[in-house]
């Protein structure tokens, strides 16, 4: 007779808690709309022609630019994501595209 | 990147996340390992390295524009209240019973093992297997990156007899599981396109009482210490912080498991050298584990010569030859961050120790040899790699003071410039046959698996008892 094992589950439990995101806007006019980037990937081609499109989409509608986050891959990567909320609240931020993961 | 969206939804501030084709489930499992689940992405065609200007703009405003403006402004369907549970097995239950063979079968389709045959994880097996040392199963080291999932001694355990480790291995696991919570390691990249792996450097008494191998054919599997322990590693990856395919792994290429590298004591003490943790700061003899991503290796073979003079040239060819688009961790995505290793066969350290050379003269002469022309480090992380934005010249880095001076000593593109920003980046091993005279050179992945030392307790842990028999004697006073 061949032997027969019982076996437990080789992962373990999620220990966070699930978390509802954020309120969506419902217009991005007037708004002002953060980039944040990682540096890498032609973020520096990708996201001016994001802010010339979203500009010319949505009447009043502000940029704060990537450099104000930092880069967000770099040595610096837990310091400013950490600083995130902070540098957020204080240039008013509505919103926020985030690139880019490739 | 889903780590910056995620801040950004914690201050209430919603966030749209651009990822290239291939990337969805990564970014979401990113987020799910954040408690996020469902945070919107926006899709951008193929990969934008690869597409013309023309080409990528015009994709950018077509469907992954409106992408981003849903995203924005569109309520997430289904999002649960704070504090939803995923449903999935607790640690104990039973989630396949039959023989071995339906085990392993049952493993793989599962994606829970890394397609060799398993021991079957029974709960008796587990159990045995921490009681040896007298942890306390559900002691809590933290959460793994980037899977969320909790790091207990019983975790670890369970993926250890999968892996056909010893009992007596469990404290040097615990040493690389604490590595892998510390922050500074960065163990969230360790599913990055480019596929690097970790390697394991054993240092202590333990190499020897616990038999790994430091000898002839290190870093070859075959010696079961060496092989069980590294083997642990990437189960722990996949099964605990989740990096499958399904999920957080992205390589293009990724390395095999590497077995752990053990360093010769007895040719160091000989020599009279630190090890490789005592540059890490561990006191000589203590048992310590460091581990670190590599990228690439290259074997420098045959190292021909009977003085460190002779032997040094072909050493640090070795290690600029495999230094490439890593050099981004010199001033990029890391600065200062690149550390490669140079293992050493004990006949060749004992050609430098024989000449009088400490380790830190080694470092001091590869510093000064192991170097590329200006012209080549900056395409390696500019124009051939696109990796660091800008395409500043070394000049002006040096100028700025990113780099050190050594970059710049002139504005000719033909000089040499080094390949770390300073001597001690330059990590040094001795291990493998001592009879042999070569070399291995690795690359190294800066902040993105940095080199991170721990000590290991291979002492009785009271922890179990103390949860058991004895809580108030064992509970800490203030």
């Amino acid at each position: 007779m061949e032997p027969m094992y019982d076996v437990v589950w080789p992962k373990s439990p999620l220990g966070v808690q699930s978390r509802r995101p954020a309120a969506r806007l419902g217009d991005l006019a007037d708004k002002r709309i953060g980039f944040v980037w990682d540096y890498v990937f032609r973020g520096e081609e990708i996201f001016p022609a994001l802010e010339a499109e979203l500009r010319r989409r949505f009447e009043g509608l502000d940029v704060v630019g990537y450099e104000v986050f930092g880069n967000i891959h770099g040595p610096d990567e837990h310091d400013l994501v950490a600083a995130m909320p902070t540098a957020l609240a204080a240039h008013r931020v509505d919103a926020v595209v985030v690139g880019n993961g490739c | 990147m889903l780590r910056a969206s995620v801040a950004a939804e914690v201050a209430g501030v919603p966030s749209v996340s651009l990822v290239c084709e291939g990337f969805e489930r990564q970014a979401a499992a990113t987020g799910r390992g954040l408690g996020f689940d469902g945070l919107p992405l926006a899709v951008m065609r193929g990969h934008v390295d690869s597409q013309s200007a023309d080409e990528m703009i015009s994709s950018l405003l077509g469907s992954t524009f409106d992408q981003i403006i849903t995203g924005l402004t569109t309520p997430i369907d289904g999002a649960g209240p704070d504090g939803a549970a995923i449903t999935e097995p607790t640690a104990l239950d039973i989630v396949v019973s039959g023989s071995i063979d339906e085990v392993n079968r049952a493993f793989r389709a599962r994606s829970w093992s890394d397609g060799l045959p398993i021991i079957p994880p029974t709960r008796e097996r587990v159990e045995a297997f921490i009681s040896r040392s007298g942890h306390d199963p559900w002691r809590l080291l933290g959460l793994a990156r980037p899977s969320g999932r909790d790091v207990t001694v019983w975790s670890i355990a369970v993926n250890a007899v999968m892996a056909g480790c010893e009992p007596e291995h469990l404290p040097v696991l615990l040493a690389i599981a604490e590595c892998l919570l510390d922050p500074h390691y960065g163990v969230e990249h360790s599913g990055n396109t480019t596929g690097a792996d970790a390697l394991i450097v054993l240092n202590g008494p333990v190499v020897t009482e616990l038999g790994f191998n430091h000898g002839p054919g290190a870093l070859r599997d075959g010696s079961p210490a060496n092989t069980a322990v590294g083997r642990w590693l990437r189960l722990f990856l996949r099964n605990i912080c989740d990096f499958t395919a399904d999920e957080h792994d992205k390589a293009t290429f990724g390395n095999s498991s590497r077995v752990v590298l053990a360093e010769d004591e007895a040719a160091l003490a000989e020599i009279g050298w630190p090890s490789f943790a005592t540059d890490f700061g561990h006191q000589r003899n203590v048992d310590a584990v460091t581990i670190g991503r590599i990228n690439s290796g290259l074997i420098v073979g045959s190292v021909f010569g009977s003085t460190p003079e002779q032997i040094l040239a072909y050493l640090a060819d070795g290690l600029a030859r495999v230094s490439g688009w890593d050099l981004t961790h010199v001033y990029g995505l890391g600065q200062g961050h690149y550390r490669p290793v140079l293992v050493l066969s004990p006949l060749l350290a004992r050609t430098f120790g024989r000449a009088g050379w400490s380790k830190g003269d080694v470092r001091q002469a590869l510093y000064r040899q192991a170097r590329i022309p200006a012209w080549k480090f900056e395409k390696l992380i500019g124009e051939w790699s696109n990796l660091t934005t800008g395409r500043r010249t070394l000049v002006d880095l040096a100028a700025a003071g990113a780099v050190p001076a050594d970059f710049a000593e002139s504005p000719d593109p033909d000089r040499l410039v080094p390949i770390v920003t300073a001597p001690e980046k330059i990590l040094i091993a001795v291990a493998g046959d001592p009879n042999r005279a070569n070399a291995y050179a690795m690359s190294h992945d800066g902040p993105h698996g940095d080199w991170t030392s721990k000590a290991i307790d291979r002492s009785f842990s009271p922890d179990l008892e103390c949860r058991i028999d004895k809580r108030d004697a064992c509970t800490p006073t203030s």
